[in-house]
C-alpha cells in the first residue's frame, strides 16, 4: 500500500497550495476521516500540517524538516567558520528561545565548532522586559549557554519608560530600535565575539520589505533581504531563521515544549509596521507561500542607475557606522539630554542647527575658527556644493 | 478660491496636496502631466505608429480624449504620433458572455467617432495555434466578424478554471491579456504600444506583484518604457491618480463603458492589496505616490548575481548549469527567468522545504552529499507531490543534466525523437516548471491539468526542452 495516497484526505496537497481551512489551527482537526499518515512515508500518524508547504507531518519528521532547513540556510550561506565565537541576540521571546535551542542542537549535531553566548538587552520597560529577561535567564540554565545582559540605563542613562514620558507614545519605536541596535553592537564588542545571530524570521523580513516599499526607503530595501549584514569593522549579523515561518517556530516550540514569554510590547500598538503586518497576515490567509514569495521578490530588487543613495561612513561622536555625520543614536541622545526630545524625529535642518549651536558654545569666543574635522564642515561644504551646482547649470 | 489662479472660483480639491483648484487650472495641470510624461522620456518621435490598448474603462476613455485633443492642437505643442486603437474582447470569460458583441460595437464606435482606426481581437486568440490577426472595426460591423470560435472559448475557460485559487486565475489572466495585446501589435506591425494604466493601479500592481513573487518583473510592469521581445510598451498615464481621472471625465462629460471582463468573485491577492492601499491612502495621503516612486526607482538584478551570500557561486556546478537556462525567457509570461540564483536564496529554500516534507529521513543521508546539486535534480525528485521510493531517488540524485537516462524518464527522449505533436502529449508539470519564472511556477503548481495550457505555449516549451538536451550533450565543447 502506498502510504502516500494522502488523496483520501481533502486537506493534503502538494506543496504551495493554499489551505482551504483556516491557518490558525496549529493541529489539523480531521476527526471525520481516518488518521492521516505522515507525508514522508514514515508510517506514523500525522499530527500537524506544516504552514509552509501544507504537508501533513508527524512530530519527528517535522522536527527533522525544521532543523534541516535551518542547517541548510546556515551551510548554504556559509554563515560560520569553525572556532567562531557567536553571540545569540536573546530577548526571551519565541524567536530567540527557539534560536538558542536550535543553535545549540545544530552546533552539537553537525560540529560547527562554535562557542555560543546569549546576549540580552534590557530596555527598561516595566511589565514587559523584566518578565522576558526571566525567560532568558531560564534559557541560560536549560541550554547551558552563558548570558550577558546590557541595559539602556548603563549604556545611555535612559530607560524606555522615561523616554516615553518625555516623547509621548508616537515615536518611541524609533528610539528603542535605534538604541537597541547599538546596544547589541556594544554588548558584542564587550564580549569580543566574532558574529551575532538574531532571530528574525521570514515574516519579519517580508514585513520589512513591504514596509520599505510603503515608505519609499530604497536603501533599506536593498539591504533588508540580505542574510548577512554588516560592513568592515562592524560585527556581522546573520539571520538563520530567514526562511522560517513564524507559525512554524511557534509549532516547534509547542511540540518541543520550549518555554518562552509572549506578549506585545506595551508601547507598540501605534507603529506603522502594524499596517504592513496586518496586510501580510491577510495575504498569508489567501496564499500561504506569499511570505517566501515576497522575500524572493525582495531579493530580485536592485536600484536603477542614477538614483542617489545615502553613503555609509562613521559617526563623528561615537565611531559607529552611520550614513550621516552624526549617527542617529547620538542625535536622539543629545535631544533627550538637552530637553528637546523631538530632535531626532523631526527635521534634519533642526538637527544641524542644534549641532552648530553646540559647536559654537564649545568654541566660546572664537566661533569663526572652526577646525576642519567638525560637524559643521559637512554642513558648510554641502551648501557650497549646492551653490556651485546652481552656477554650473 | 483657486490656489493657482486667484480669479477663478474653486471647483474641486486636487487629490495630492489637497489644494483647492478651479476647473480650468485642473485641466491644464492634468493635460500637462500627460504631455510631460511622454515628452520628458523623448521616446516617442514624430511619425511613430502607436497601438493604444483600450478597455472602455475610465483611464482608457481619458486617454482617448487626451490623444484626440493633443493631436488637434495646431501649434508646436501638437502631439506627433499616429495612434491606432485596439480593443480586446474578454466577454467569453466574463459573467455575461452574451453582451460581448454589444460592447465591442459601443466601445469601438466611440473610438471611431473621434476619427481613429480601431481594431478588435478577443482573448481566446491566445489559445489558438495560429492567432487570427485583429480585425478592423468599421461601421458595417457584424457579430460574425469577431475572431474566435466556441471551441477556443471553451479551452480558455477550462484553462482559467483549472487554477485552483482566484489569485492564480487573475495572475494568469493578466499574463494572457498581455500576450494577446503584444501578439496583435506584432501581427499588425506596430512596435510601440500604449497602456492606459494610471498611478493608483500601478501602485496596487507594485505591491501585488511583489506578493506574488514577480518582483523581478516590476520594471517591465511599471516603468514608462518596457521592452518585451521586440515590442515597446509605454504607460503615458502612469503619473496620474485615479481620482484625478474621474474628475477629468466629469469635467468633460466623457462616457465610460464598463466592458464585460474577467472578474471573479472572492478575495484574491490583488483585491486584498487594493483594499489595503486604498485604506492606507485615506490615513496617509502620500502612500500611493510613495509606492509609485519606489517602484520607479527599482530595477531587477541580472539573474544569478542577486543577493547571494556565498562568495564563490561560479565554482558551483549546480548554478553553472542553471545559468545557461536563464537566457531563455519564461514560456508563460515572456520575462526573464529569475530562478537561477545561488544556494542561499528564497527560491532554493522553497525547494529544500518541499523536498524535506516529502522524503523519509533515512533517505536524507543521501541528499546530504548532493546538496550542491539540488538545482540539478530538483525537478526530477518532485513528481507532482508523490513520494518516490528510495531507489528511484538514488538514481535521480546521481543523474546530472548531462545524461539523458531514457529508462528513468521516458518523456524526454520521446520528445526528442518523435514529432512535435506527440511530444506535447507527454509534457509533464516538472518539465514545464524549469522553463518558467518564479511567479509563473506558482500558477503552474495550482493548475490541476497541464494539458489545458495554450497550444503555442506547449510547443515552445517542448522545443526549449529539446534544445536544452542538445546543449547538455555538447556542453563540454561550447566555448
Amino acid at each position: 500500500m502506498n502510504p502516500s495516497t494522502n488523496k483520501n484526505g481533502c486537506v493534503l496537497t502538494c506543496c504551495g497550495r493554499p489551505a482551504p481551512t483556516s491557518q490558525s489551527s496549529v493541529i489539523s482537526t480531521l476527526s471525520d476521516k481516518m488518521p492521516i499518515k505522515c507525508n514522508t512515508g514514515c508510517q506514523k500518524n500525522a499530527v500537524l500540517k506544516r504552514p509552509k508547504t501544507g504537508d501533513a507531518l508527524c512530530k519527528e519528521c517535522f522536527f527533522w524538516a525544521f532543523e534541516e532547513e535551518v542547517h541548510h540556510t546556515i551551510t548554504a550561506a556559509k554563515l560560520f567558520t569553525p572556532g567562531d565565537y557567536v553571540a545569540i541576540a536573546a530577548s526571551g521571546g519565541k524567536d530567540s528561545t527557539v534560536l538558542a535551542y536550535i543553535m545549540k542542537l545544530l552546533n552539537d549535531r553537525y560540529n560547527y565548532g562554535l562557542k555560543l553566548v546569549l546576549l540580552s538587552v534590557d530596555e527598561g520597560i516595566t511589565g514587559y522586559r523584566d518578565d522576558s529577561l526571566e525567560t532568558v535567564k531560564r534559557n541560560e540554565q536549560q541550554y547551558d549557554i552563558p548570558l550577558k545582559v546590557v541595559s539602556y540605563e548603563e549604556l545611555y542613562g535612559w530607560t524606555m519608560d522615561r523616554i516615553v514620558q518625555e516623547t509621548g507614545r508616537k515615536s518611541n519605536c524609533t528610539f528603542c530600535g535605534v538604541f537597541r541596535r547599538q546596544a547589541l553592537d556594544r554588548g558584542a564588542t564587550l564580549l569580543e565575539v566574532d558574529k551575532i545571530v538574531t532571530g528574525h524570521n521570514a515574516d519579519d523580513i517580508a514585513e520589512t520589505v513591504l514596509m520599505n516599499i510603503l515608505r519609499g526607503d530604497i536603501a533599506r530595501l536593498q539591504r533588508c533581504t540580505a542574510l548577512v549584514t554588516g560592513s568592515e569593522g562592524a560585527i556581522s549579523r546573520s539571520k538563520p531563521f530567514k526562511y522560517t515561518y513564524e507559525k512554524e517556530i511557534v509549532m516547534y516550540a509547542y511540540f518541543k515544549k520550549l518555554d518562552y514569554f509572549s506578549t506585545e510590547c506595551i508601547y507598540s500598538p501605534n507603529a506603522y509596521r502594524g499596517y504592513a503586518r496586518a496586510f501580510l497576515k491577510d495575504l498569508e490567509k489567501i496564499r500561504a507561500t506569499t511570505i517566501i514569495d515576497i522575500i524572493h521578490s525582495g531579493e530580485c530588487f536592485s536600484v536603477r542607475e542614477g538614483i542617489k543613495l545615502p553613503t555609509q561612513s562613521t559617526c563623528e561622536c561615537c565611531g559607529h557606522i552611520s550614513s550621516q555625520p552624526i549617527c542617529k543614536a547620538c542625535v536622539l541622545l543629545e535631544g533627550l539630554n538637552k530637553g528637546k526630545p523631538k530632535l531626532g524625529i523631526g527635521k534634519t535642518s533642526k538637527v544641524r542647527e542644534h549641532m552648530n549651536e553646540i559647536i559654537n558654545e564649545k568654541l566660546g569666543d572664537e566661533p569663526k575658527q572652526i577646525p576642519q574635522t567638525t560637524i559643521t564642515d559637512a554642513g558648510i561644504t554641502a551648501t557650497h556644493h549646492n551653490k556651485n551646482k546652481n552656477l554650473d547649470f | 478660491m483657486c490656489s493657482v489662479d486667484p480669479d477663478e472660483l474653486t471647483v474641486m480639491t486636487r487629490a495630492t496636496g489637497g489644494l483647492d483648484i478651479s476647473g480650468l487650472c485642473f485641466l491644464s495641470y492634468f493635460v500637462h502631466k500627460f504631455r510631460s510624461t511622454i515628452g520628458k522620456s523623448k521616446q516617442i518621435q514624430p511619425g511613430d505608429r502607436v497601438l493604444v490598448a483600450t478597455s472602455g474603462g475610465p483611464s482608457s476613455a481619458a486617454l482617448l480624449h487626451l490623444i484626440r485633443e493633443g493631436l488637434n492642437e495646431n501649434s508646436h505643442k501638437k502631439l506627433r504620433f499616429e495612434p491606432v486603437f485596439l480593443y480586446v474582447d474578454e466577454s467569453c470569460v466574463s459573467n455575461s458572455p452574451k453582451t460581448g458583441p454589444e460592447y465591442v460595437e459601443k466601445i469601438c464606435s466611440e473610438v471611431i467617432s473621434r476619427d481613429f482606426l480601431c481594431y478588435v481581437t478577443s482573448l481566446q486568440q491566445v489559445m489558438a495555434p495560429e492567432a487570427h490577426p485583429p480585425v478592423l472595426f468599421t461601421k458595417e460591423w457584424k457579430e460574425m466578424n469577431l475572431p474566435g470560435s466556441p471551441d477556443l472559448d471553451k479551452k480558455l475557460c477550462e484553462l482559467l478554471t483549472s487554477c485552483r485559487s482566484i489569485s492564480a486565475q487573475q495572475d494568469l489572466h493578466e499574463q494572457l491579456r498581455h500576450k494577446v495585446i503584444l501578439q496583435s501589435a506584432h501581427d499588425l506591425g506596430y512596435t510601440k504600444v500604449f497602456f492606459a494604466d494610471n498611478s493608483t493601479k500601478l501602485s496596487i500592481n507594485i505591491l501585488s506583484q511583489v506578493a506574488v513573487g514577480r518582483g523581478s518583473q516590476l520594471p517591465s510592469r511599471v516603468h514608462f518604457r518596457a521592452l518585451h521581445r521586440d515590442v515597446e510598451v509605454y504607460r503615458p498615464m502612469r503619473e496620474i491618480l485615479e481620482y484625478e481621472i474621474q474628475q477629468y471625465i466629469l469635467l468633460h462629460g466623457l462616457t465610460i463603458l464598463p466592458a464585460p471582463s474577467f472578474n471573479p468573485e472572492g478575495t484574491s491577492i490583488v483585491s486584498c492589496t487594493e483594499e489595503f492601499i486604498l485604506g492606507l491612502q485615506k490615513d496617509f495621503p502620500a502612500t500611493i505616490p510613495t509606492v509609485f516612486r519606489t517602484g520607479d526607482k527599482l530595477m531587477s538584478t541580472s539573474s544569478g548575481s542577486s543577493k547571494c551570500s556565498t562568495p564563490d557561486v561560479n565554482g558551483d556546478s549546480g548554478s553553472k548549469s542553471t545559468a545557461n537556462v536563464n537566457n531563455d525567457p519564461c514560456v508563460m509570461c515572456g520575462s526573464q527567468i529569475d530562478t537561477g540564483q545561488c544556494e542561499a536564496s528564497a527560491f532554493i529554500a522553497t525547494l529544500v522545504s518541499q523536498k524535506l516534507s516529502c522524503n523519509h529521513p533515512s533517505v536524507h543521508t543521501l541528499q546530504q552529499n548532493s546538496t550542491n546539486r539540488i538545482s540539478d535534480g530538483k525537478s526530477k525528485m518532485i513528481l507532482n507531490g508523490e513520494v518516490n521510493d528510495s531507489n528511484e531517488l538514488k538514481n535521480t540524485v546521481s543523474k546530472t543534466e548531462d545524461s539523458c537516462d531514457c529508462s528513468q524518464n521516458s518523456d524526454c527522449c520521446d520528445g526528442a525523437k518523435s514529432t512535435a505533436n506527440s511530444g506535447l502529449k507527454l509534457l509533464t508539470k516538472d518539465m514545464i516548471e524549469d522553463l518558467l519564472c518564479y511567479g509563473c511556477r506558482i500558477i503552474l503548481k495550482e493548475m490541476t491539468e497541464v494539458q489545458h495550457l495554450p497550444v503555442k505555449m506547449k510547443q515552445t516549451a517542448a522545443e526549449l526542452e529539446r534544445r536544452r538536451h542538445m546543449r547538455a550533450h555538447i556542453q563540454d565543447f561550447l566555448l
